[in-house]
């Protein structure tokens, strides 16, 4: 009997599944590439390549299972009144929107100046004590507010932002303006310092009707944490700033970036803290978006929305379980996750434990006939526009209580907006973890003065900010590269503290991919 | 500190009042909104389990003690295909049932009508399978329900029970003070208090499960509706106070871990021959 010789070499398999194929850009010079999304270790990645500056790889989703999971709550978009740029080079080169731009924008945001009285380690903006920024004027504001009523029809948010808009001379005329244009609800993005200094501007802004909500820069409870992420311990001027607030009885969301090694031990903490001071009904959760000026930082190591949901979960056990975080399905569902509890701030109890809330925005599966008007309710929830206190938002609250419970609507001794705490995790993309996949639907919106709506994370990801910045300012911005570690030592820091390189090359990086070329 | 009414000695007008407290207690909405799927444990998890114990087949005539608002019958229909009556005292409850009954897959499978289970408004021998979930515990006067339950079912045919297990003397008055669990616990047994209920009444019992774990399920979901009315306070709902809430809570996670209180399925057959208990004949005449 003969031996069969067997090979020497033996085939081995991939240690990843091959999940998605999408675009995204080269983080050094910005180029549009092919990418690809694969699961590892249970574990999302997405990997890229640039002919010129070659591959990139970032952490999307940490837990893979949940990421999966969260596919199925994706509901078709709504159609904006009017869209801004023809589709020409395609996504995500058109913003916008353009026509094929799958969703509205359910939140509008305009970035009134560059000035900032911090100037902190951690600024997608870039923002500081800089000279050479811009100021929106009345009538650049105007124009945005008009493009974005265009737009919308009826917007429901429109978040003020900077820079710091509260040190904007104009920023009480701006929120007035925007009230005036029946825009539901205007948000104040702060540090707080001018809040917890200015009594006077504390005053102004409860004296509006109706009142702006405050959405406040508010990263933990510690000074290390401070220190790290805004360069100073806040810590004083956030609470005066809070107490303030409840004096003059207005709604605070707080808004905490969370950073790999800084601060996702403080999630719990920030919770708790927000459930008992009475000025706060909601906390939102960004994990760290890697654009404009930030630390040194591990594409592969970053922190995502289920590190923080696990982290919640974890740190705070007696009133949350994972399940309780629900994938927003307004926009693409791994971006953003929500919970909603009831609380008297001493008893916690989330409302996906009163009602099953998957099965309700599951668009795939469809398990149940869900019953529409809690449907209805959930969609307004479960989305970008959501803000504990206002009008929408409380009204839904109050209508998903009463048919999701079989009472009588407003029959209630204690309304269930009243008593409902927000808890919003949102991953916004930076240039290494751009998904087009997920940009096309993207409803946070930046309002341009010249008209355009530039979805949020191609703002910080595609060269969209530093262009509008030139324009506006007149003053030459460099293309801004993240402090990646993987890109040491080639980064130079721009003036304004964030990174950039010597060189971001000839621009033919494109040729990595195929797009527009035959075989014959 | 009083103390639970001794089990055997329910006078007549207690009897009455507990079988119309728990008939009137499962309209209630605040009921509902509390259970919203299922009233009992386990849900349709258990009703399976009990289905597949009696061994259910596709025709048999199958009769659903305390019916309710028509869940474990409709399930039942549709998924068994039996042909199934509910009885229950509640006539809101027979009207709603009724009602889903008329809109549900396939129709006419599910009848509901109102009634006592102390004396069914049946022939004798008109069922195949007798099913009561977490309602036996309700019944006053267990020992002529079983014979009822005896009656009704043809020879060879087979009885199901789910139902809420109290073992005596362990509980405290702090337990009953659980609204709508009052009644259940306070008519509670032993799964061989069961066991013994139905072979008095002539019927063999086969087989018997406890089931723990649904009561623990249950409690989770029941804990944070109670907790939330407390804080909301709906205007249809009892006044709740917190920390009464969450101390009836520890006190029934107690109960169940150590064993006192616990949840069982039991099934029983009526004998080919003989067999027939004197309180089945007595309830014959």
């Amino acid at each position: 009997m003969t031996q069969l010789q067997t090979h020497p070499a033996t085939k081995r398999d991939r240690d990843e599944v091959f999940v998605e194929f999408t675009k995204s850009i080269c983080p050094v010079c910005k180029v549009v590439v092919d990418a690809e999304v694969n699961v590892r270790n249970n574990r999302v990645y997405l990997r890229k390549r640039c002919k010129e500056h070659g591959p990139f790889e970032a952490l999307v989703y940490s837990d893979a299972q949940m990421w999966f999971e969260s596919q199925r709550f994706n509901k078709p978009g709504t159609i904006p009144l009017k869209t801004h740029n023809e589709v020409d080079r395609g996504c995500p080169l058109d913003c916008g929107f353009c026509p094929d731009h799958k969703q509205h924008a359910c939140l509008g945001i305009i970035e009134v100046n560059t000035s900032c009285n911090l100037d902190c380690p951690l600024c997608f903006a870039d923002s500081g004590h800089q000279p050479d920024g811009f100021s929106l004027s009345r009538e650049q504001v105007a124009a945005g507010l008009d493009a974005f009523v265009e737009a919308e029809g009826n917007p429901e948010v429109v978040m003020f932002s900077g820079g710091e808009p509260t040190i904007h001379p104009l920023i009480l005329d701006f929120i007035a303006m925007a009230i005036d244009r029946n825009i539901e609800l205007v948000t104040l993005n702060t540090n707080g310092i001018r809040l917890a200094r200015d009594q006077r501007f504390v005053d102004a802004l409860a004296a509006f009707t109706p009142r702006p909500r405050i959405y406040l820069q508010f990263d933990g409870l510690e000074a290390q944490t401070s220190l790290a992420l805004r360069g100073r311990d806040l810590q004083a001027l956030k609470q005066q700033a809070l107490d303030r607030c409840a004096q003059a009885g207005i709604v605070v969301v707080l808004a905490a970036a969370v950073e790999r090694g800084v601060n996702e031990h403080e999630v719990g903490g920030i919770v708790r803290f927000g459930i008992e001071h009475p000025a706060v009904k909601g906390v939102a959760f960004q994990p760290v978006t890697h654009s404009g000026r930030h630390p040194e930082f591990d594409p592969c190591d970053r922190v995502t929305n289920s590190d923080v949901i696990h982290a919640l979960a974890d740190q705070l056990p007696e009133w949350f379980r994972a399940s309780d975080f629900v994938p927003v399905p307004c926009c693409f569902p791994a971006c953003r996750s929500i919970t909603y509890a009831i609380t008297d701030g001493e008893t916690v109890i989330p409302v996906t434990r009163l009602l099953d809330v998957e099965d309700h925005i599951d668009y795939v599966a469809n398990r149940v006939m869900p019953d529409p008007s809690i449907r209805a309710a959930l969609e307004k929830l479960w989305s970008a526009s959501a803000f504990t206190g206002s009008p929408t938002t409380d009204a839904n609250l109050d209508a998903l209580g009463c048919s999701a419970c079989g009472i009588e609507p407003g029959s209630l001794v204690e309304s269930l907006s009243d008593r409902a705490f927000m808890i919003v995790i949102q991953d916004f993309q930076d240039p290494y973890t751009l998904n087009v996949r997920q940009l096309m639907k993207c409803c946070v919106a930046e309002i341009i003065p010249d008209g355009r709506l530039i979805p949020f994370c191609a703002y910080n990801s595609v060269g969209y900010r530093e262009q509008v910045r030139e324009q506006l300012s007149g003053v030459k911005v460099p293309t801004i590269v993240p402090n990646a570690n993987t890109l040491q030592p080639g980064l130079i820091p721009t003036r304004y503290g964030s990174r950039t390189v010597a060189e971001t090359g000839s621009g033919t990086g494109f040729n990595s991919t195929n797009v527009g070329q035959r075989l014959r | 500190m009083s103390t639970l009414p001794a089990r055997s000695a329910v006078s007549l007008a207690d009897a009455s009042e507990i079988k119309t407290c728990c008939a009137a207690l499962y309209e209630q909405d605040w009921v509902r909104m509390l259970l919203p799927d299922s009233y009992h444990p386990g849900g349709p998890a258990m009703t399976r389990r009990l289905a597949d114990m009696v061994d259910l087949r596709p025709g048999m005539r199958v009769l659903d003690l305390a019916s309710g608002a028509g869940d474990t019958a409709l399930l039942l229909a549709a998924e068994y295909e039996v042909d199934v009556t509910g009885i229950d005292r509640s006539a809101a409850l027979i009207k709603r049932a009724n009602r889903r009954a008329f809109d549900a897959h396939p129709a006419n499978a599910a009848r509901f009508v109102a009634g006592d289970a102390e004396s069914l408004p049946f022939a004798s021998e008109s069922f195949d399978i007798v099913i009561c979930e977490c309602a036996f515990c309700t019944f006053p006067d267990k020992t002529t329900a079983a014979s009822e339950m005896g009656r009704v079912l043809r020879t060879g045919g087979r009885i199901g029970i789910s139902d809420m297990t109290v073992d005596a003397a362990d509980f405290g008055y702090e337990f009953t003070g659980l609204a709508g669990w009052a009644c259940c616990i306070a008519g509670a047994r032993t799964m061989t208090g069961y066991s013994d209920l139905l072979a008095a009444a002539g019927l063999q019992v086969q087989t018997a499960e406890a089931h723990a774990e649904t009561l623990l399920e249950l409690l989770d979901r029941v804990e944070p509706r109670l907790l939330a009315a407390a804080i909301l306070r709906p205007p249809t709902f009892p006044v709740l106070d917190k920390a009464e809430v969450q101390k009836w809570m520890a006190v029934a996670r107690q109960a169940i871990a150590s064993g006192s209180a616990g949840y069982c399925l039991l099934t029983a057959q009526k004998p080919e021959r003989s067999g027939i208990s004197r309180a089945s004949k007595r309830s014959l005449t």
